[in-house]
């Protein structure tokens, strides 16, 4: 009961509703999310999933509200909303430099100006997910596209957010590697995480699993 | 030397376009549905020109400074309507962000030209317009490609964007990568055709010169110049045709309108 209380709520979705071209997308969706929650998210393609998330990071147009840590988000927020999240999509981006460049690209940001990564974490995550330290001299293009979605993982990772939203990261990936990515992405006990996934072995690593159908949830459940 | 054009008659004119004839055949045999489409251009083009002529003719005659700015004003609207247009956006929604980029660009290339003619010489319809009409055109070209495949590379690869700002890129950091694929590949060609320049194309300007009595050393001159001006609008223009349009393009959560695309 007490852990009840000390669960902080992080971040609520209140009827997210899309329409795209009089066809209902998202059908009023409600999501509460605790801090520290791993959620994964499932369900067949085009019920909705994608666009939950691309609501959430705010890169669709849509009614209801996003509201993180009691505020709600809006032109005003914006940045700084963001600025808590990491995120890696379907489509990870061409890049036609090095995997240390691309592991670097942070760096030409404004925003990290400040910000102080040591290597130490970057050769440490490196080695996590069964990477050679040489990697970082190889083209980031001639990468498969499973090795891509891994140092893309380590890229956001090394950012050290709250919060982390995954789209479909591991359909690149085989057994061995997959689950050491998500053991990776899971391990941090602070770290809210969402991630769309058909893959089943997320479903050890989570703590609460929604499936969604025809823009709904049809089923929410902690484990 | 004999100078003035020779004087070519309409007869001629219309006898020579028989050789049109060629381009339908191949047309019709190779099944291009575009023998329609070219006869409406061509009844475009003549009438076009002869309306030009025309004014041309009046502007010629009345050599005011402020009719030839409000001529090239007509120019550079309708070029950012054809851009906007061809590059696959709607004119409506952006007119009035991307036309001050080409207004801005005229005007920097424009200026500078002061240092090799004496004002009245540049302000004169003779030099004023064609230059400018020179300048235009090759504004037009350069910015329907760079437009172009900026929104194209920004639609498909609409998450490589996002994966920047989640990253903590501001709006124009996150845009420069596809900034400077698109820019760069509107100014490839006209690196290569300013390197082959007088090999493989003699160019108008200086084939006009020449074939109106100037000395071919003079319209080298004139081409130099006319070459550096075409080359650097259309870097200006590109660059920030795409800036200004992005005010237009994404909303204020910088996302993508779907209402400005056709």
């Amino acid at each position: 009961m007490l852990n009840l209380v000390l669960e902080k709520l992080m971040i609520k979705c209140e009827n997210i509703r899309i329409e795209n071209d009089k066809k209902l997308i998202l059908d009023n969706v409600n999501l509460h999310i605790k801090k520290g929650e791993k959620i994964l998210l499932k369900g067949e393609s085009g019920s909705g999933k994608t666009s939950l998330i691309r609501a959430i990071i705010y890169f669709t147009e849509f009614l209801g509200e996003i509201i993180y840590e009691g505020k709600r988000i809006g032109i005003e927020n914006i940045n700084k909303y963001r600025n808590n999240i990491g995120y890696i999509g379907q489509k990870i981006p061409n890049f036609n430099q090095s995997v240390g460049e691309f592991l670097s690209i942070h760096k030409d940001f404004k925003f990290n100006k400040n910000l102080k990564l040591n290597d130490k974490k970057k050769f440490e995550l490196l080695e996590r997910l069964n990477f050679n330290e040489s990697i970082l001299n190889s083209k980031f293009n001639v990468l498969s596209g499973g090795e891509r979605q891994r140092i893309a993982v380590i890229g956001v990772l090394l950012l050290n957010k709250p919060f982390y939203i995954f789209d479909e990261i591991t359909s690149a990936l085989d057994k061995k590697n997959i689950n050491s990515l998500i053991s990776l992405i899971m391990e941090d006990e602070e770290r809210t995480v969402i991630s769309v996934s058909h893959n089943i072995e997320w479903e050890k690593y989570s703590t609460r699993i929604i499936k969604m159908e025809n823009g709904a949830i049809i089923e929410d459940r902690n484990i | 030397m004999k100078t003035g054009t020779f004087n070519i008659s309409y007869l001629s004119l219309i006898l020579y376009s028989a050789i049109l004839i060629i381009p339908i055949i191949i047309f019709y045999y190779l099944k291009i549905k575009k023998i329609k489409t070219l006869f409406i251009s061509i009844i475009r083009m003549l009438i076009q020109l002869t309306f030009v002529a025309l004014y041309l003719e009046y502007i010629f005659e009345i050599e005011s400074l402020i009719v030839n700015i409000l001529w090239i004003f007509v120019m550079i609207i309708v070029a950012n309507s054809s851009i906007l247009n061809q590059s696959g956006l709607k004119i409506r929604k952006l007119f009035f962000y991307t036309i001050w980029a080409f207004l801005i660009s005229i005007i920097f290339v424009f200026i500078p030209l002061l240092i090799v003619f004496d004002p009245k010489v540049l302000i004169s319809p003779r030099y004023m317009i064609p230059l400018a009409g020179m300048i235009l055109g090759n504004i037009l070209r350069v910015n329907i490609i760079s437009l172009e495949r900026f929104y194209n590379a920004l639609r498909n690869r609409e998450e490589e964007f996002i994966y920047y700002i989640y990253l903590g890129a501001s709006k124009w950091e996150a845009l420069k990568p596809f900034l400077s694929e698109s820019v760069g590949s509107a100014i490839s060609p006209q690196i290569a055709m300013i390197s082959t320049m007088g090999l493989v194309s003699l160019p108008g300007l200086m084939t006009g010169q020449i074939l109106g009595g100037t000395s071919p050393v003079i319209a080298i001159k004139y081409q130099v110049m006319i070459m550096i001006a075409i080359f650097t609008t259309a870097v200006i223009s590109t660059f920030i045709g795409i800036i200004f349009s992005v005010y237009g393009t994404l909303d204020r959560f910088l996302r993508l309108k779907k209402e400005v695309f056709k």
